[in-house]
This record gives structure tokens, C-alpha cells and sequence, in this order.
């Protein structure tokens, strides 16, 4: 009955409605030219949904230009930490559930595990520059490889409890905020090398904006061919700007680190190695680390 | 309902990437939205679109806010989405829906972000997500309301 009654014929020139259903159906074969098929149900179910679609979506909207507001910090940093406990649960229930899938096998688990065997043989590799670089005493690269001893930043661990909902945002959140020091734009590390920025802290939490995020920019140099550049953030590899003097010639497997251009990063940070023409392959892989370095007391310029 | 939209955001921020296929990763908040507004009606389905997204953004970056602002289009179409007698063709219907939530979810977020990245491979993959988790929430759902009824 509801179908039949779904659709009604209304006269263009008059707006009357003429028949209903089966028999509207019907009126539609004929066609005449003044008559037009109205669907009934769903301009009701459209009626009925789009005042609370455009309340909600008002509300949101106002809740969003809301909480940009400087003095809405702290509501917004209180309400982010709130959830982070909630996350570093479900961080700990679906380990077992990545171990068992790891067990199970299939194409994704292997091909984290290459990426993470990938991750832990560049690892490998840049202890062992760390060691050239000890012998050849050089300065730079023993700063950028050991710089929590040849430094001496301070530094705060935190876990990663989660990460950024999809693709347009690659951050991830860690559970140390500002109770522990953390503040918005101070640099963020693995035992590998850099790995981003603290984009917003809380309390309790920290949002760590990373390399492959496309908003983000470091100032580089080559170790080898002494060449300073840009690295331009996204997916892996990473693009590479060079800013390379004509005669000098860069090779695959060169370090690239942080230049201190611009005083955003400390000098020396490990970023990558170049892996082809404007290519350079980061050293950190978002989605393998678990533990990250906050360096407390660089600040940035 | 909240209990499939706070899992579904929980999962979202903290095992999601675990399921990455060819870089992409599925937008299971867009899938448990779609599959309450095809199981409970209209409302639920924006009500659960303003939850998961307030949760997403919880877990980003920035302001609170975007995220729900990004699926509610999607929630809103998948109401205004015609319906089928057939269990395929709805399930197929359903599946579309889902994928277009999910091109609305990008389509905002890169309104909002002033970024030009488009989540198309996101949304084939909520396409193929969607029948079973509209299967699953239905059974689940259906199953309490003749469970209430009977008592």
C-alpha cells in the first residue's frame, strides 16, 4: 500500500493533485505535459531529516569556529586527554589481536613485517655510520646519530596511544603532554632519528605531527656530497629538493640531516638516505613505532 | 548504537593502519554510520555521525568539530538514499551509499584543510565494508528490539 501510494500526479498549471499510486503510474504513460509525478515518501523522509542535518550540521559548525578560540585551550586540551586513556587501552587489547594476525599470515601482516624488518636493518645501518662516524671523528654525524649523549636535550619518552583517523592528517598521539613538559612545537625522535613535531599537547597528550604528513618541511644537508636541501613531507619515500651547486653529484645512500636552517629542528638529526633523484627514504616508519623521544629543551625559532 | 560508534572510533584511531591496503586505510566510523542509518533510521544515523566524528576529533589535531562536520553529509545522503526490495540490490544500494559517505567525508575535510588529497581509494574500500557491517549491525540490532519486545 505504501508503495502504490508513493507517488501523486500534480498538475503543473494548477498544482491540483490529480490521482494517486498506481493510477499517477499510470497518468505517467500518457504524459501529458501539465502533469507531473511527485515521490510523496521521499520528500517526506527529506523533510523530516534535513532540519536536524542542518541543526546538527550548524552546531558543528559553530563547535568548530568555537573551539579555535585561544581561550577554548584548555576545554579542547581537557577533552582530548580525556580520550587518551581510552586509546592506550585499545592500543593494548589489539596487540595480541596484531601478534595473532602476524601468526595467521597474509599479505598485510607480511608486509608490515618487511617494513618493520625494513625499519630495523636502516636502524642497523645508521648505527653503523654512528660507528664511522665515532672513528672518523666527526662531529656532526656523532651529534645527529648519539644526540641524546653528545647534546645533552633533555628528553621525555611517551608511548604512542593512536593515531590520526585517515590520511589527511598523519599524527600520531603519545601520552605525555604538558603535566610532563611537552609543548606545542618541540621536536619529536626515535632511536633512529626524526620523526616530527608536537603539533598540539594537552595534559596528558601530545599529537605528534610526523614527516609524512604533506605540511611538513625540513631543512636537510648531505653528509657525503655536502649539499643542503628541502625535504617535502608525504608518503614514503620522501621528496628531496636539493639545492645542488652544478659539478657536485649526489649518490644513493647518502645521509641526508637536519641542516638547523631556520632554527625549526637542532642540527644533525638522521632524516633519511637518498634513495634516487629527489627521493630520499625516512628513516622512521609511522606506523612501526611505538616509543618516541620529545626533546624538551630545543626551542624552536 | 554508541557502542558500535565509540568501537568503530577507538578502532579507528588505534588499529585501523594495522589494515592498510595499498597505503589506504578504511574508514570504519563512515561504515558504522552508514550501517546505523540504514538499521535505525535517519536521526541515529546523523546523531551517530555528530558522536563519531566529535571522537575522531578527539584524537586529531586542531579543533573539535571537523570530523563531524564531514560525516554528516554522508549520513544525511545515505538517508535520502533510495531504498530496494531485494536484499541484494539493497545491500548493493547500501554499499554505494557508503562509498559516497566516504567521497562527502573527504570532500569536506579537504574543504576544511584547504588541502587537495581526495579519499577516493578510502572510499572503494568502505564500499566493500559496508554490506557486512550492515549485516552484522542489523542482526545485532534487530535481534535486541525483538529481544525487548518479547520481554
Amino acid at each position: 500500500m505504501i508503495n502504490r501510494q508513493s507517488v501523486i500526479a500534480v498538475s503543473r498549471r494548477t498544482g491540483q493533485v490529480l490521482a494517486t499510486g498506481a493510477d499517477a503510474r499510470r497518468m505517467l504513460d500518457r504524459r501529458p505535459a501539465e502533469i507531473v509525478l511527485m515521490p510523496t515518501l521521499r520528500a517526506r523522509r527529506g523533510s523530516r531529516s534535513t532540519p536536524l542535518f542542518l541543526g546538527l550540521c550548524a552546531s558543528m559548525a559553530l563547535l568548530t569556529a568555537l573551539s579555535q578560540q585561544p581561550w577554548a585551550a584548555g576545554v579542547r586540551g581537557a577533552a582530548k586527554s580525556a580520550l587518551a586513556p581510552a586509546l592506550a587501552v585499545m592500543t593494548e587489547v589489539a596487540a595480541p589481536v596484531d601478534r595473532l594476525t602476524s601468526m595467521l599470515g597474509g599479505n598485510a601482516s607480511l608486509r608490515a613485517e618487511n617494513d618493520r624488518l625494513r625499519l630495523a636493518d636502516e636502524q642497523l645501518r645508521a648505527q653503523l655510520l654512528q660507528l664511522d662516524t665515532v672513528e672518523k671523528e666527526n662531529a656532526q654525524l656523532r651529534q645527529a646519530l648519539n644526540f641524546a649523549q653528545s647534546s645533552g636535550y633533555r628528553m621525555v619518552a611517551a608511548s604512542v596511544v593512536g593515531r590520526g583517523p585517515d590520511g589527511f592528517s598523519v599524527t600520531m598521539e603519545v601520552d605525555r603532554g604538558t603535566d610532563d613538559g611537552v609543548r606545542a612545537g618541540m621536536v619529536v625522535v626515535t632511536g633512529a632519528g626524526l620523526l616530527g613535531r608536537v603539533r598540539e599537547a594537552g595534559p596528558r597528550f601530545a599529537i605528534v605531527e610526523t614527516l609524512a604528513d604533506a605540511q611538513a618541511r625540513v631543512d636537510v644537508e648531505l653528509v657525503n656530497a655536502n649539499v643542503q636541501g628541502t625535504v617535502f613531507g608525504g608518503a614514503s619515500p620522501l621528496r628531496l629538493v636539493l639545492q645542488q651547486p652544478p659539478g657536485v653529484a649526489v649518490s644513493n645512500g647518502d645521509w641526508a640531516l637536519t641542516s638547523g636552517a631556520g632554527g625549526a629542528f637542532p642540527r644533525g638529526l638522521v632524516v633519511g638516505e637518498v634513495s634516487g633523484p629527489g627521493r630520499l627514504a625516512w628513516v622512521n616508519d609511522p606506523h612501526a613505532v611505538d616509543f618516541v623521544l620529545v626533546i624538551t629543551d630545543f626551542e624552536p625559532s | 548504537m554508541a557502542a558500535l560508534v565509540l568501537a568503530a572510533a577507538l578502532i579507528q584511531l588505534t588499529t585501523a593502519y594495522r589494515f592498510e591496503v595499498f597505503g589506504v586505510t578504511p574508514n570504519l566510523v563512515v561504515v558504522a554510520v552508514i550501517a546505523a542509518v540504514w538499521t535505525f533510521g535517519s536521526a541515529a544515523g546523523l546523531a551517530a555521525a555528530c558522536a563519531g566524528g566529535l571522537l575522531l576529533d578527539l584524537g586529531s589535531p586542531g579543533a573539535l568539530g571537523p570530523h563531524a562536520l564531514a560525516l554528516l553529509p554522508g549520513a544525511y545522503v545515505a538517508a535520502m538514499w533510495p531504498r530496494a526490495r531485494a536484499e541484494w540490490a539493497n545491500l548493493t544500494l547500501m554499499a554505494l551509499s557508503a562509498a559516497v559517505a566516504a567521497l562527502l567525508y573527504a570532500a569536506v575535510l579537504v574543504a576544511l584543510d584547504g588541502q587537495v588529497r581526495l579519499g577516493a581509494a578510502t572510499a572503494i574500500y568502505d564500499l566493500v565494508l559496508a554490506p557486512p557491517a550492515f549485516l552484522l549491525v542489523r542482526a545485532v540490532g534487530l535481534g535486541r528490539i525483538t529481544r525487548r519486545a518479547q520481554a
